[in-house]
């Protein structure tokens, strides 16, 4: 494990050493990418500005879950890209390249590739998670909760994580997860950027299943006084213990049930 | 004009093996639409209405824009830019025929494969879940051409992203600003003279507009011939 993530370092370090060979196209990709996240909150903040609030919710309040779940998906996006593209190494067979290597495989698809520029993501939402914060009294009246609050994005992060290892897993017995991930992924993390007591119940259901609803909603809506009970802060943390689980032996099953294409 | 429609039809052909991956897709894509549409009642539901629009009309507004959202969204940059990397651009530019008509046609058969496997399965999906809202007969002789028009804007912006590869070669950049104005412009997911300040007043008036905004208005009936011959007015200003 030590030496997985000493390498993994290592590449990333080297990643980085590329990327500033370009940095002239890197601050432009990192500043347009912060640009089209941040159309995604005007959308949010449209809604508000006309509506005054959602599901009881004010703006700030669902600001705080907007920048939970934007940072948590950006920090996914940045360093768990070659997951996220992993069906293209299944249809095209490149996956018998990762398993001759003398690495666990999941570390080695990791360090393959680190997409910094969907850092400008991260730095749009922990703006509007701080502004938000901010305007709902910052630590003085938030007191514990305001540092709970910003540890969220770590859990989410994580969460996030397991899901689309799961998610990524699929391709081994099915190939395309493409449909999967527009419903597991971009859709799910869309619709938990809102208050989920907004939607029906099945698709409560189906924020629960795909536990994204645990990335900010659940654990904020104590953290800000807004119902729940103290359970609420812990449930995060027992749901990437759940998620991983579940994710691994999926990865592991899936290692086994892995045909290469022949080609 | 032959070969143009030969192109079409080819396209149209390619996509049509991949019909029933794309149905999937296209639930999957369904999901966001219920998301907008879930998003208006919680919001809307109680004041009764948001701005001009009533709930029913945002409600419709959402499921419409997810289907023009799947019936325009284009390839960054028509691929035009994987040609210009590869340098097979030489040879496209070669043949003997216009190279945008060339493109446009291409990309058309895709587009006419996304109305009828993509568009018209969400929208009959939408129908039965959410409602049906049946355009009066003058909203739906203007609601024709102004999908085509729609289609039209479309696959212009995404040539003018394809052309910024002659010069720059890599198009992310030009993509993003793209999708950032698609995503805040196009009405897709709420009435673009909705949005707050400065940004309300500019951006009906806005090519992004004509992808799903007026489409949308003259699907609900709120926008008619008047707008062929005056600059849009009452909810778009």
């Amino acid at each position: 494990m030590k030496t997985s993530l000493r390498l993994y370092w290592r590449l990333l370090t080297a990643t980085w050493q590329a990327l500033l060979q370009y940095k002239f196209s890197f601050l432009v990709s990192l500043f347009f990418h912060c640009w089209i996240t941040l159309t995604d909150f005007l959308v949010v903040i449209t809604i508000i500005y006309n509506a005054r609030s959602v599901g009881g919710w004010s703006l700030p309040q669902i600001g705080v879950i907007y920048g939970v779940v934007g940072i948590s998906a950006s920090l996914f996006r940045t360093f768990g890209c070659e997951l996220h593209r992993f069906q293209e190494y299944i249809i095209r067979g490149e996956y018998d390249g990762i398993l001759l290597r003398p690495l666990p495989s999941l570390m080695v698809l990791l360090g393959r590739r680190v997409e910094f520029f969907r850092l400008g993501g991260v730095i749009q939402a922990a703006t509007v998670l701080l502004v938000s914060l901010h305007h709902l009294g910052g630590p003085g009246t938030l007191g514990w909760r305001y540092f709970y609050l910003l540890t969220l994005p770590l859990s989410g992060t994580l969460i996030i994580f397991g899901i689309s290892v799961a998610i990524a897993s699929c391709a081994f017995w099915f190939g395309r997860v493409r449909d999967l991930q527009t419903l597991a992924f971009y859709g799910a993390n869309y619709a938990a950027s809102y208050p989920t007591n907004i939607y029906p119940q099945w698709m409560r259901i189906l924020l629960t299943v795909i536990p994204v609803t645990f990335v900010g909603y659940v654990p904020a809506k104590f953290a800000l006084g807004l119902g729940g009970s103290p359970w609420y802060l812990l449930l995060p943390w027992l749901v990437i213990v759940a998620t991983w689980l579940v994710a691994l032996l999926m990865w592991r099953a899936g290692e086994k049930a892995y045909q290469s294409t022949g080609s | 004009m032959y070969a143009y429609w030969l192109l079409v039809h080819k396209t149209y052909r390619r996509n049509f093996q991949y019909r029933v991956a794309h149905l999937v897709d296209t639930m999957g894509s369904a999901l966001f639409g219920y998301i907008n549409i879930y998003i208006w009642l919680a919001t809307a539901g109680p004041l009764g209405s948001v701005g001009p629009y009533r709930v029913d009309q945002l409600v419709c507004w959402a499921a419409f824009g997810q289907v023009m959202y799947n019936f325009v969204s284009w390839p960054h940059g028509l691929n035009i830019q994987l040609a210009v990397r590869t340098g097979d651009i030489s040879l496209e530019l070669l043949r003997p025929i216009d190279f945008f008509t060339y493109v446009i046609c291409r990309q058309s058969g895709e587009h006419l494969y996304k109305l009828i496997y993509r568009s018209l399965p969400l929208y009959l999906l939408y129908a039965l879940t959410v409602g049906y809202h049946i355009p009066k007969a003058p909203s739906l002789l203007l609601l024709l051409p102004s999908l085509a028009l729609a289609l039209y804007v479309a696959l212009c912006l995404g040539y003018l992203e394809g052309l910024v590869s002659f010069w720059t070669t890599d198009i992310r950049w030009i993509t993003y600003l793209n999708m950032a104005l698609f995503t805040a412009g196009s009405g897709g997911q709420l009435p673009v003279d909705l949005l707050p300040g400065i940004l309300g007043r500019i951006l009906p008036f806005s090519p992004w507009a004509a992808l799903a905004h007026y489409p949308n208005l003259i699907y609900l009936g709120l926008q008619g011939w008047g707008l062929c011959c005056s600059p849009p007015h009452g909810h778009a200003c």
